[in-house]
Formats: C-alpha cells, sequence, structure tokens
C-alpha cells in the first residue's frame, strides 16, 4: 500500500507542490525587488520618498515581472514539447523554434514595427518553425535524439543566416535592437508591453495545464493515446499553439534565452515525477522563479568589479544549461 | 453467439500502399480469435483498424451495432482496449503510473485516480503477474517485464473487446502459458471478446477457439484451429510444411515444421 501511494499523483500531492512553488516564486519575486546596485527599502517606497519608489516599481518591478513571465513560458512549453515529441531533450532553443521566433520578430523590428506586431511575427515564426521541424524530424515516425538535434541545429544556422542578412541592411539603432534580442536579455519595458505579454504567457499557460491531463497518454505514442480515448490531432493542435504563441511572445520581449526549457522541467521531473498533470505547472513556476533569481545574478554579480555593469541573462542560464544538457545526453544515449 | 466486434469489408492504405483488401471478420463475445497469418499480410493493421486507432480506408467496423466513427472516443476506449506490439515509453514512469492511464477514459475531465482506481489497476498487474514493478521506473524493466505491464494497462480499461499483437513476444514460456490461460479466462469467465495476433501454431491450438489467417490483405482461411491448421492450408498460406501430430494423453492437436 505505501508503494502504491508514491508511486503515483494524487490531488493532494499535485495541490502541496504547486503551492509550494508558487510560494517561491512570491519569495524569489520579493528578495529580487531589494536586489540592486542602489539602496531601497519598500517602506521609504511606499511612504513617497521618490527615488525608493521610482528605483522599486518603475525600475526593478516591471524587468521582474518580464522574467517571471519569460521563464514561466519558456520552461512550461519546454515540458510540452517534451511531451509532443516524446523527447527529453526536447527544448525551444535547441528545437529552432526560438530560432524561428527570433527571425520573425527580427524581420519585424527590420520593419520597424511596434512591441505586439514584433509578438505577432515571433508567434508566426515558432509555429512555421515548430511545423517544419516536426515534418521533417517525423518521417520515421519516432523522432530519435539524432533527427531531432540535427533539424534544430540546420534549422537555426538558417535562420541565424537570415537575422545576420536582415541585421546587415538596417540603421545602426534597429541593428544594436536586433544584437540584444539574439543575447537574450531581460530589459525594464513598460508596463502596457508586459500586459500584453502577460495575457499571451498565461493564456497559453492555463491552455497547457489543460492539455497535460492529455498529455501523459500523448506521451506514450499517438496510437496508444488513441486507443485510450484521446483525441490526438485536436490534443496536438491546441499544444502546438499554446507553446508556440508562448515562445513567440517570450522571445520578442527578451530574445533569445536557452535552456531554461530543457532544464528545469527535466529538474523537476526528478523531484515530482513524469506525471505531466503536475510537471507542466510546476515547470511553469520553477522556470519563473529560476529566471526571476538568474536575472537578479545577472543584474548584480559584476556590480562591485570594474567590469560592464551588467550580463546578459542569457549567459547565466547558458552557463547553467549547457552542462546539464550534456550530462543528459550522454544518460540517454546510454539507455537507448 | 453474439457478434461483439465486427469488421465490414474494411481496406486499409499506408500513403499509397494498400495493405488491407476487404476483410470481414467477427470477434464474438466470450472467444479467443486468433489472427495468424506470414509477415506483412496485415494481421497488425487489421488490429489496429478494430480498436479504431486507424479509420479504415473504406469499409466499416462495428462494435455491437454502431460504427466506430460514431462513437465517442472515450466512450470507446471503455469497451476496446489494445496492446500494441511495441511501446516505447521514454519518460521515467512508474510502472502503475502506466497502468493508471488505462484508467483515463473513466476519469473526470481534470480527475485524478481514486483508491478505486488504484485498486483496479494493481488487481490488473497482479492478473500478469507484475504488481511488484508498481513502484520501478518503467524504463528499468526488462522487455517481458515492460509488456506484462502494458497489458495490464489495458486490463485496467476494463474493456469488452481485448486486442493483442503479439503478447508474447519477449515472454518466458512460463509467462507465456500464464497469459494464453488469463485470456482464455478473460473470454470464458469474464465474457470477453480477445483478439490476438499471433505467429506459434502451437499456442494458437491451445488459445483460440478460432483462427482467421491473413494472406496478402486477404482472409484466407477461417475456422477452428483444428480445420485451419492443416498442412494443405498451411502449405498454401505460407509455403512452409508442417506435419500433425496428436498428444496421446490430452488428444491435442500439436504440429511440427518440416524442414528439406
Amino acid at each position: 500500500m505505501e508503494i502504491e501511494m508514491r508511486s503515483h499523483l494524487t490531488s493532494r500531492r499535485w495541490i502541496w507542490i504547486n503551492a509550494g512553488l508558487l510560494a517561491f516564486l512570491i519569495a524569489s519575486i520579493a528578495f529580487a525587488l531589494f536586489l540592486g546596485s542602489e539602496e531601497a527599502s519598500l517602506r521609504a517606497a511606499l511612504s513617497g520618498d521618490e527615488r525608493a519608489y521610482a528605483i522599486i516599481f518603475v525600475s526593478r518591478l516591471p524587468r521582474i515581472l518580464l522574467a517571471a513571465l519569460v521563464g514561466m513560458a519558456l520552461a512550461s512549453a519546454g515540458g510540452a514539447f517534451q511531451a509532443l515529441l516524446r523527447n527529453q531533450l526536447a527544448d525551444p532553443f535547441i528545437l529552432g523554434v526560438s530560432g524561428g521566433a527570433a527571425l520573425g520578430a527580427v524581420a519585424a523590428v527590420g520593419a520597424g514595427l511596434g512591441f505586439t506586431l514584433q509578438s505577432i511575427a515571433a508567434f508566426g515564426g515558432a509555429i512555421v518553425s515548430m511545423l517544419a521541424i516536426f515534418n521533417i524530424g517525423n518521417a520515421r515516425r519516432r523522432l530519435s535524439p539524432t533527427t531531432l538535434l540535427l533539424t534544430g541545429v540546420i534549422f537555426n544556422a538558417f535562420c541565424f543566416a537570415l537575422i545576420l542578412f536582415v541585421n546587415s541592411i538596417v540603421t545602426m539603432e534597429e541593428a544594436y535592437q536586433i544584437l540584444f534580442l539574439l543575447m537574450g536579455n531581460i530589459e525594464p519595458m513598460g508596463m502596457g508591453t508586459i500586459a500584453v505579454l502577460a495575457l499571451c504567457v498565461l493564456g497559453g499557460f492555463a491552455m497547457l495545464c489543460a492539455c497535460s491531463w492529455r498529455m501523459n497518454l500523448l506521451a506514450m505514442g499517438d496510437a496508444d493515446a488513441a486507443s485510450m480515448g484521446v483525441n490526438v490531432a485536436r490534443l496536438r493542435a491546441v499544444v502546438f499553439i499554446a507553446a508556440s504563441l508562448m515562445v513567440g511572445a517570450a522571445v520578442a520581449a527578451s530574445g533569445l534565452i536557452g535552456f531554461v526549457g530543457l532544464a528545469v522541467p527535466h529538474i523537476m521531473r526528478l523531484l515530482t515525477g513524469a506525471d505531466h498533470r503536475l510537471l507542466v505547472p510546476a515547470s511553469g513556476l520553477a522556470g519563473a522563479a529560476f529566471l526571476v533569481l538568474a536575472d537578479a545574478a545577472a543584474r548584480t554579480l559584476l556590480m562591485h568589479t570594474g567590469y560592464a555593469t551588467e550580463l546578459p541573462v542569457g549567459v547565466i542560464t547558458a552557463m547553467v544549461g549547457a552542462p546539464l544538457f550534456m550530462i543528459l545526453l550522454r544518460r540517454q544515449q546510454k539507455t537507448i | 453467439m453474439d457478434t461483439l466486434l465486427k469488421t465490414k469489408d474494411v481496406a486499409f492504405a499506408y500513403g499509397g500502399n494498400p495493405v488491407l483488401h476487404g476483410v470481414s471478420v467477427s470477434l464474438r463475445w466470450g472467444e479467443v480469435l486468433g489472427i495468424m497469418g506470414p509477415n506483412g499480410a496485415g494481421k497488425s493493421t487489421l488490429l489496429n483498424v478494430m480498436s479504431g486507432v486507424m479509420p479504415p480506408s473504406s469499409g466499416e467496423v462495428l462494435l455491437r451495432d454502431l460504427s466506430l466513427k460514431d462513437i465517442p472516443h472515450r466512450e470507446r476506449a471503455r469497451s476496446i482496449a489494445i496492446v500494441p506490439q511495441e511501446t516505447h515509453i521514454p519518460f521515467p514512469f512508474t510502472s502503475l503510473e502506466i497502468v493508471l492511464m488505462g484508467r483515463s477514459p473513466y476519469l473526470p475531465r481534470f480527475g485524478f485516480e481514486s483508491k478505486e482506481d488504484v485498486g483496479i489497476a494493481m488487481e490488473a498487474m497482479r492478473a500478469v503477474d507484475c504488481n511488484e514493478f508498481a513502484g520501478r521506473d518503467i524504463r528499468s524493466l526488462s522487455g517481458g517485464e515492460r509488456r506484462r505491464v502494458i497489458i495490464a494497462r489495458a486490463l485496467a480499461q476494463n474493456p469488452k473487446a481485448l486486442l493483442l499483437d503479439e503478447p508474447t513476444s519477449f515472454l518466458d514460456i512460463r509467462h507465456t502459458s500464464d497469459l494464453a490461460k488469463l485470456m482464455r479466462g478473460l473470454a470464458k469467465k469474464c465474457g470477453m471478446g480477445v483478439a490476438c495476433v499471433m505467429h506459434d501454431l502451437n499456442l494458437a491450438t491451445s488459445t483460440c477457439d478460432r483462427i482467421v489467417l491473413l494472406k496478402e490483405g486477404r482472409v484466407a482461411a477461417e475456422g477452428a484451429p483444428s480445420e485451419v491448421i492443416t498442412p494443405e492450408i498451411i502449405e498454401r498460406v505460407y509455403g512452409a510444411r508442417i506435419t500433425i501430430g496428436r498428444d496421446p494423453d490430452s488428444g491435442r492437436q500439436y504440429c511440427i515444421p518440416m524442414h528439406e
């Protein structure tokens, strides 16, 4: 009986783990709010100190919210892609979905469009690359890690060629904006932009969480899922659209931030088990907290040195994620 | 005996490659039906068409008197379960989690498995002697152990028709024998219809009530094992020669392949 209790997901475990992660996310946000090169206290900010108010609510809070939303988008979309492609190495960045989204966003920057249209272009780029990868890699009905990675590498190379092409025909100012997109950076933005991003990410997150009840079956393969009552084509389409929407919006907002979609679901799978009903929301919450903390580190690591004042957050996530990816790849090669 | 699941003149093609040409077979309540034939005859495809996973390109599949395409997916999954030839599981699910997936057609839209569901799953695991792996990572099991977990998953669906695709591959002689006994028990005691793709002529003789022999996507012979497994029919369908013998104690028929 004891084995049975520990060997499957119960509603009580679902609630406790998600509540714990939500508390951790809130704590991370609070921690990040008070971390920075300028001293500022919440009490001063709330009691009318204009300088403290500006630092906490105008400079830091939007940036922290942005990090949380982007982290949530990349990590929960990563978990969903892994179920969809039945491969633990799937991640928006490695698959080339982020590359496609970046190409869309860069093209929009080149055309002089604003954030909302950049998001739509990035979403389009994400959908197109997702479909391309799936159709190329799925030719043999099962996506082998090799095919998947090769497709991602080639697709990324192609996207980057086009991005550099756009980069060389735009103005200096636009080229600078494109460079920041490619580096993966969390930058302060207006609250209006954040609201658009929140709508895309929270909407997509809700859709993925709803789909997560069928994702376990989808991870068994299309035929098995269908035999257990899943409408596979419809589920696939919804997951495709929701995940691409989130990745598109995240890339338009913060550029190419790698490995969050790979590392976070993988760590959560080790901690909470493989059941996607818990894995998808838990990855979203943990991913949000992870990127908030990574961004706080990016802001403050070089604070008291003579170097540049900030690191791009993509540097931090890649330094954590790339070694983890290599370990994972080695382990997966052993088990297959 | 009444018909449980029936294909009416079904055809199926992969891309432009036709596999089944107008196959009509029926699975009755309380029988074990063997689906046999040479490699590439369309056995697995027929099983997948019968399960509703692959809609036929023409003809139809009837569950009792209702066409499968008119039955909602989840409702169908409560009546028909299939054990595929191969299941690749890329994630560290526990065996119990896999078997519990068989309960998903019964769960509410966003529900979790109840104690009753866990009880049904554990009972299914005991039936195929895999309950001791309940807490183990499915990827750490051997081929035969994993196969039994997938059979338990199908049993947990509590189906009326159970379709199995070469379920005894990877199984040792004891578990093969146990599975044959289980299939007969499900048919005779629970009244289920069990259809099973198999290759072993002797296992088919001892397990099946009826056998359908497929060749090149058509039914080549159909009937009781002793009517279908004869040297003439086996030579015509497989191009292989066999000799039939009879066990003096049980009176059961067995066959031996004859190599020149």
